[in-house]
């Protein structure tokens, strides 16, 4: 095997089962998760040439190329939802019970909630996208990526204050 | 910590958490193999690609000034648009979003028809809401349509957001059946104010139609209990639709269709009737502009389902696990929650059709007795509901499943 093949892979070996998970949190179905994983790869190896930073550039630079392969299936499922409420407003910076909860229990709450929150949290914290590249990648306002925020934060609150209540009574 | 640092902060090591096996890894190392054996050629084969749109691209007719720059909001709007619905932003940018300039005032609400495109393709409404407190929360109830006073022809979407204090949306309905129709919006609460808001204008295609081309195709695609016709496609600057006539199987369905290389679906309806036993049906496929039309294209089905009966069956114990059509599901848990009692399954490895179609679920009990589910939640993880607290339940079964059909050619419509 070529050198570039090998250093392809010895950055893509600690990085691939991230991958299957961004992938899996996108698009919610297992074999979509895979088969973009496999697109992503072979993009990312067809474009490697084009990856700047060095090797600690690695890691973000293929976690967009995978979202950007998931953006059909994203827009897609977007567009059936036939009436969206959107509002405008700031993330509550408050703090609130998830201070208590340990990392693997609140991404795993998160991988409960709706596709659409689940993918917007997904976007924004693992994929760390600024409001206005998802919003461009989704195809609305940025208003609108704001409010699915705020609404998927809430709807995290109200999991992790349950999981909390469930703990207390244990 | 806020729960927005939490989440930054723990993102990396939840990522972490997943190791992909030994077999799953050496997958991916083998496509990188097979990838670097033929990269070389493919690259020459990206750049030929390239040149041949680059030498035949903008076919479609001259400009018209801008209308949509007297509204700043909907030309903002669908330059957001870039990228997901090129018609849409071609038509702003050539001037063919048509102010409407509508408006009705009821209990201090004012809701306006601000501007429309309408061609042999589509139908797109922009309209705002003023006169209410854009902080709080927003709800829109009874939105309708209809044409020429009739009943509405078709389905609709719509979506709409807080821009600058005001509430902007977006209605997308089927094309005008005439080049000039008398198109109705209804409103009937506007935030828990109920109003009626009724508006009425009149909206033409007559600027796109000349650069409309309806074309008869009827083209037939046949498998194992169906028999489809495609009949016409609706070439606009805006907008390309196929539609598929034909008859089938009860519970047959197309759920995924691609038109070229590229291009899939924007939007879908159909309808389906049943006559002796046989559904007819009737399919719409809106897709994006092609620019520039190509004289051949290819029209293919992505994927058909056909309904069955029967499906996994799982005892109700926590853990059960139950190999089916290639995937595995394994029962998490079951809790009564709120007077209903809450499974939830984890499916692995299932074929993409396959967790769409588990649509309905039975729990059998000691004393024989059948329930049906009451609401499922659609996932990887599944959450079937049942109502009332069900406690001595034996097991759970999928009383249908939607089952892939393999793929029939695809077919090649003629544009010239």
């Amino acid at each position: 095997m070529r050198q570039r093949d090998e250093a392809f892979l010895a950055l893509l070996r600690p990085e691939e089962g991230k991958l299957l998970r961004i992938a899996r949190a996108l698009t919610g179905r297992e074999a979509d998760a895979w088969e973009m994983v496999q697109d992503t790869v072979v993009q990312a190896y067809e474009r490697f040439h084009t990856l700047r930073g060095g090797p600690e550039g690695f890691a973000p630079w293929i976690r967009r190329i995978l979202v950007n392969r998931c953006k059909n299936l994203l827009r897609g499922r977007s567009r059936l939802v036939l009436l969206e409420r959107a509002a405008e407003s700031e993330i509550d910076p408050g703090a609130g019970p998830e201070a208590q909860l340990e990392a693997s229990q609140l991404w795993a709450d998160v991988m409960e909630l709706g596709e659409e929150h689940r993918q917007v949290l997904t976007l924004r914290y693992l994929v760390d996208m600024p409001v206005a590249e998802i919003a461009s990648l989704l195809g609305v306002p940025e208003g609108t990526i704001k409010s699915r925020i705020h609404r998927a934060l809430g709807a995290l609150r109200k999991r992790l204050t349950a999981d909390l209540k469930g703990a207390d009574h244990a | 910590m806020n729960l927005e640092q939490q989440l930054k902060m723990s993102a990396e090591s939840w990522l972490g958490e997943e190791v992909l096996s030994p077999a799953e890894s050496a997958r991916l190392t083998a496509l990188v193999r097979r990838r670097s054996q033929r990269s070389s050629l493919k690259r020459w084969g990206a750049v030929a690609a390239g040149l041949l749109l680059v030498g035949t691209s903008g076919l479609y007719g001259p400009a018209l000034a801008s209308i949509a720059s007297d509204l700043p909001w909907v030309g903002r709007f669908i330059q957001q648009m870039a990228g997901s619905d090129e018609g849409l932003v071609w038509a702003e940018g050539q001037g063919y979003v048509m102010p409407v300039g509508k408006s009705m005032t009821k209990e201090g609400i004012t809701f306006r028809i601000d501007s429309i495109l309408a061609d042999g393709a589509r139908t797109e409404l922009f309209w705002s809401v003023d006169g209410f407190d854009p902080a709080g929360e927003v709800s829109i109830g009874g939105l309708e349509y209809y044409y020429n006073k009739a009943t509405r022809p078709g389905g609709w979407s719509s979506s709409y957001r807080i821009q600058d204090g005001r509430l902007l949306g977006t209605l997308s309905l089927p094309p005008l059946p005439h080049s000039v129709t008398q198109v109705g919006v209804t409103v009937a609460e506007i935030n828990g104010v109920k109003g009626d808001w009724a508006l009425t204008f009149s909206a033409s295609r007559q600027a796109l139609d000349p650069q409309t081309r309806v074309i008869t195709i009827n083209q037939p695609i046949r498998g194992e209990g169906y028999e489809l016709m495609v009949t016409q496609v609706t070439l606009t600057p805006t907008g390309t639709v196929v539609e598929v006539t034909g008859e089938s199987d009860p519970g047959f369905a197309i759920r995924e269709v691609a038109l070229g290389a590229k291009l899939q679906s924007l939007r879908s309806s159909g309808s389906a009737d049943f006559e002796g036993g046989r559904q007819q049906l009737s399919y719409r496929f809106q897709f994006d502009r092609l620019d520039p039309v190509p004289e051949r294209l290819s029209f293919r089905l992505l994927e058909i389902t056909q309904v069955r009966e029967g499906g996994p069956v799982l005892p109700v114990q926590p853990g059960a696990r139950v190999e089916w059509q290639g995937a595995t599901f394994t029962l998490d848990s079951i809790q009564m929650v709120e007077g209903r009692t809450e499974v939830r399954l984890r499916v692995d490895g299932a074929p993409k059709s396959l967790l769409d179609g588990l649509h309905k679920w039975s729990l059998r009990t000691k004393s024989g007795e059948a329930i049906r589910s009451v609401h499922l939640g659609a996932g990887e993880l599944f959450r079937i509901d049942f109502p009332g607290q069900i406690t001595d339940g034996i097991e759970i079964e999928a009383l249908q499943h939607a089952e892939s059909l393999p793929l029939p050619a695809s077919v090649e419509i003629d544009l010239k």
